[in-house]
């Protein structure tokens, strides 16, 4: 190896932890819905995701940006974030996958509890941050498949989503 | 320097601040555009925001007192906030007496006195004792200009004993579309984008209003952000997809109120948008479950169904096993008293005006995908394209067929026929209104796939050609046909293409071209089909790069950058542009080949993958037909429509015949 290549190197491994999360997902070293801090900038969101195929105010408290960067269907995108026009947080990001996946990897049992909603079920993972779940939309078990999984902040649950709100424990939803 | 703001007015502020965000308010959930037909049915829904109670309510509309209709208020959580709010609802409500109305609900919220109005058209409505007519609208979904273009450019330049049908620029003969005496054009847009999409589209003719995309006959309220906000649009908020305001479609308007005999045939899934808008309601159009129950039980026919004829594809949306309430729509039609047929033989056979149910494709493996809302093999529930019925080679870009265990499936204009035939049986006294949808024209172009969009259009051209060859033939001239498109799409006419056979159809020669962007690698696939059709991404086929924004290469992408290159398109010296389009009938499908030396083949561009926001050609015949003439919006198709239906047409119906037809002037050749 040259002295130069090995001064890059050098470089590239001291400015890895520098990087932001979502970076580490794009070199396959976190799944990319845990690599969300959900502390992102539009900027930051802009790198990862492109432009937003559509922004949409509904109502004062909540906007939602809608991006396409896979060949899913039309008017279902690959990526949906809604922040909260305050302050501009992501308060959800929802990942649409074209087909159903295993996604048990991201739930391990110790962290993981299953909510069930009338006939309709989701997986919730209780993240170690303390501030975000992850939850797998239509599963209710190790080896269930679903084409959703939406990472939402504790304080988002109740607005966002007020029949999980009802199920989840009280420290969850809060 | 700034002056510090003293404490006391930073107080004030503050107080004034939080009045404005959380004083009470009333909404009319109608647009400030609503227009109805007398006696259509439509939910009238209050919205109380940021109110400790709601007491005091009055809904008028004119002299009319519409209070006593509604329920009693419900809190609700509305727009995804901490607030208070309250939801007053009054379904199913119409106002019978033609004319302008103001509509005005005042109520106390708290105790704070709110108030909002709308004012709503309401249109004449009243069918003749006899003379009653017939209705057949045909959606070319994403039929475009250039779509229309694409078909005639193809199915009427035909090569027959040496002769083009297509020659010196004009044709021998147009599209039956084309052959359409009266033509204008229609704006698509919806209400939350000017791109619209199959449901917000079909809202607006088959309702009259417009909505937001995914609506399904409905429109919007303050509990869409619980879906909408995070796309969360699965079972456990089906509660809030299916709470919006309902407004009656025609179909169902005119089978209420008439007894009307309602149809759809589609090449796509059954409960796809297009066709769910003349038989459903929800907040979202992926409900397929949802769909395929409204059909069978219809909320605005007190649970009767919506139709004497369904044809397409979409069997799993009907199954038990993939149902999550586990019901055998199909049984539960039958007990009805349809009859049920899977194919083209069984469609063939059909002899009696019983309503009928036809489901041609459906899936493998027929389970609920996880959203809970719809079935999982969900694209796989359309039917088959044409060019794949008829057997035909795709070109080298396009994926092969997949029929499954779904082999005979009919053609478009075999199920139009039939349609029309179980429809019209019953007799003049029980006359029908029926949508045909070409939908693969839209599925096909969303990955850009030329050869399936343009045959399936040419299909439907020729299913539109069934149905004026049977209007023509009744003694009365009874049936108006409106051909149309739900939206655009991007492709575009470039040319005509002499790439041959054998580098057209070729799936081992192609060039891998691999974009280097800062989202990752985009990677394309070139084959040498690429000069009849350039795909969006691909910025190839391009002579103008001395234009300031439009310094493309002027080659192949072998200029930009190429892996794999298995053999190099780009070597070829096929032309695009010059010459015309040239085919030859197939005769044993009656359309024309994509084969052949002697072919020279369209050649179409896309820039997209998906829907655009142009306007959309639209053609009409028969009574009332001149309606549709001039630019017009969507809805007033809907309008226009219900408008030839009442027989009041005549005089236009006479400029139409001794106008419009008069051979002492001007003709378009080939009309």
């Amino acid at each position: 190896m040259s002295q130069r290549l090995r001064l890059l190197s050098i470089l590239g491994v001291l400015l890895i932890p520098a990087a932001p999360p979502f970076f580490y997902a794009a070199a396959g070293q976190l799944p990319e819905m845990l690599a969300y801090t959900m502390d992102e900038t539009p900027a930051q969101l802009g790198k990862r995701l492109g432009q937003p195929r559509q922004v949409s105010d509904l109502g004062d408290r909540y906007r939602t940006l809608q991006y396409q960067i896979d060949s899913h269907d039309a008017h279902e995108f690959s990526h949906i974030v809604c922040v909260r026009r305050s302050d501009g947080r992501i308060a959800s990001i929802t990942r649409n996958y074209d087909d159903q996946r295993s996604v048990d990897d991201l739930f391990p049992p110790r962290s993981t509890s299953a909510i069930q909603w009338s006939q309709y079920s989701v997986r919730v993972r209780n993240l170690s941050d303390g501030k975000r779940l992850l939850l797998a939309m239509g599963t209710s078990k190790s080896g269930d498949k679903t084409s959703q999984l939406i990472l939402i902040r504790r304080d988002a649950v109740a607005d966002l989503m007020p029949w999980l709100a009802e199920k989840l424990e009280p420290a969850a939803a809060r | 320097m700034n002056k510090p703001i003293p404490a006391a007015l930073t107080g004030l502020l503050l107080a004034v601040s939080a009045a404005a965000q959380t004083a009470p308010s009333l909404k009319i959930l109608l647009p400030e555009r609503t227009r109805l037909l007398q006696g259509q049915q439509f939910d009238l829904i209050l919205e109380v925001r940021n109110a400790s109670a709601v007491s005091g309510l009055k809904v008028t509309a004119g002299s009319l007192d519409l209070t006593a209709a509604f329920s009693a208020p419900a809190q609700t959580a509305l727009d995804c906030d901490s607030s208070t709010d309250w939801v007053l609802r009054a379904n199913l409500q119409s106002i019978d007496i033609p004319g302008n109305w103001k509509l005005t609900a005042t109520a106390t919220a708290g105790a704070a006195s709110v108030s909002d109005s709308r004012d709503i058209l309401v249109r004449p409505f009243s069918l003749p004792a006899s003379d009653r007519r017939n209705v057949i609208l045909f959606i070319g979904d994403a039929m475009g200009t250039a779509y229309r273009d694409a078909a005639r450019l193809v199915s009427k330049a035909i090569v027959t004993n040496g002769r083009n049908s297509f020659r010196d620029g004009y044709f021998d003969e147009l599209l039956e579309m084309d052959k359409m005496p009266v033509s204008g054009m229609s704006m698509t847009y919806g209400t939350d984008s000017i791109v619209p999409d199959s449901a917000n589209t079909g809202t607006a003719w088959a309702s009259g209003n417009k909505s937001f995309l995914n609506a399904i006959n409905v429109l919007a309220d303050g509990t869409d952000c619980r879906w909408r906000f995070t796309g969360a649009a699965n079972a456990a908020n089906l509660g809030a997809i299916l709470d919006n305001p309902r407004v009656e479609n025609l179909w169902q308007y005119m089978k209420r109120r008439y007894g009307y005999r309602t149809g759809i045939v589609t090449t796509a899934d059954v409960t796809d948008a297009t066709p769910a808008v003349e038989g459903a309601y929800t907040g979202f159009r992926q409900t397929k479950f949802e769909v395929a129950r409204q059909y069978l039980e219809n909320p605005m026919l007190k649970g009767q169904p919506a139709f004497d004829v369904i044809f397409g594809g979409g069997l799993d949306q009907f199954v038990s096993s993939a149902r999550p309430d586990k019901r055998d729509l199909i049984q539960e039609f039958k007990n009805r008293g349809f009859r049920y047929v899977t194919n083209a033989s069984e469609l063939s056979a059909l002899r009696f005006s019983q309503p009928v149910l036809g489901l041609f494709k459906g899936s493998a493996n027929q389970v609920a995908a996880s959203d809970g809302i719809r079935a999982l093999n969900d694209g796989t529930q359309n039917m088959d394209v044409a060019v794949d019925k008829l057997r035909m080679p795709r070109p080298a870009s396009e994926p092969q067929p997949n029929f499954g265990a779904f082999t005979e499936q009919p053609m478009l204009d075999q199920m139009t026929q039939k349609a029309i035939e179980v429809l019209s049986t019953a007799g003049d006294s029980s006359p029908f209104i029926l949508m045909v949808e070409a939908a693969s024209i839209d599925k096909q172009s969303h990955p850009n796939h030329m050869t399936g969009t343009v045959w399936d259009t040419i299909e439907m051209d020729k299913s539109v050609g069934a149905a004026r060859a049977w209007a023509a033939r009744r003694t009365t001239k009874d049936t108006l046909i409106v051909v149309t498109a739900d939206h655009d799409q991007s492709m575009h006419i470039i040319g005509v293409s002499n790439t041959p056979d054998e580098e057209y159809f070729n799936r081992t020669k192609k060039q891998e071209v691999v974009f280097t962007t800062p989202r990752g690698e985009q990677a394309f696939t070139v084959y040498g089909d690429s000069y009849a059709n350039a795909r969006a991404g691909l910025p190839f086929i391009n002579g103008s790069v001395g234009a300031e924004n439009n310094r493309g290469p002027g080659g192949m992408p072998s200029t930009i950058a190429a892996v794999n290159v298995a053999a190099d398109p780009a070597s070829s010296t096929y032309s695009t542009y010059f010459g015309s389009t040239a085919y030859e009938i197939d005769p044993k499908t009656g359309y024309p080949s994509n084969t052949g030396a002697k072919t020279r083949r369209l050649a179409v561009g896309y820039r997209t993958g998906d829907h655009t926001g142009s306007s959309v050609p639209i053609t009409a015949e028969g009574p009332g037909a001149f309606l549709f003439t001039g630019y017009m919006d969507q809805t007033d198709i809907f309008f226009k429509m219900a408008t030839a239906l009442t027989g009041d047409t005549a005089d236009g119906d006479r400029f139409v015949d001794q106008v419009l037809m008069n051979s002492k002037y001007p003709r378009t050749f080939g009309k």
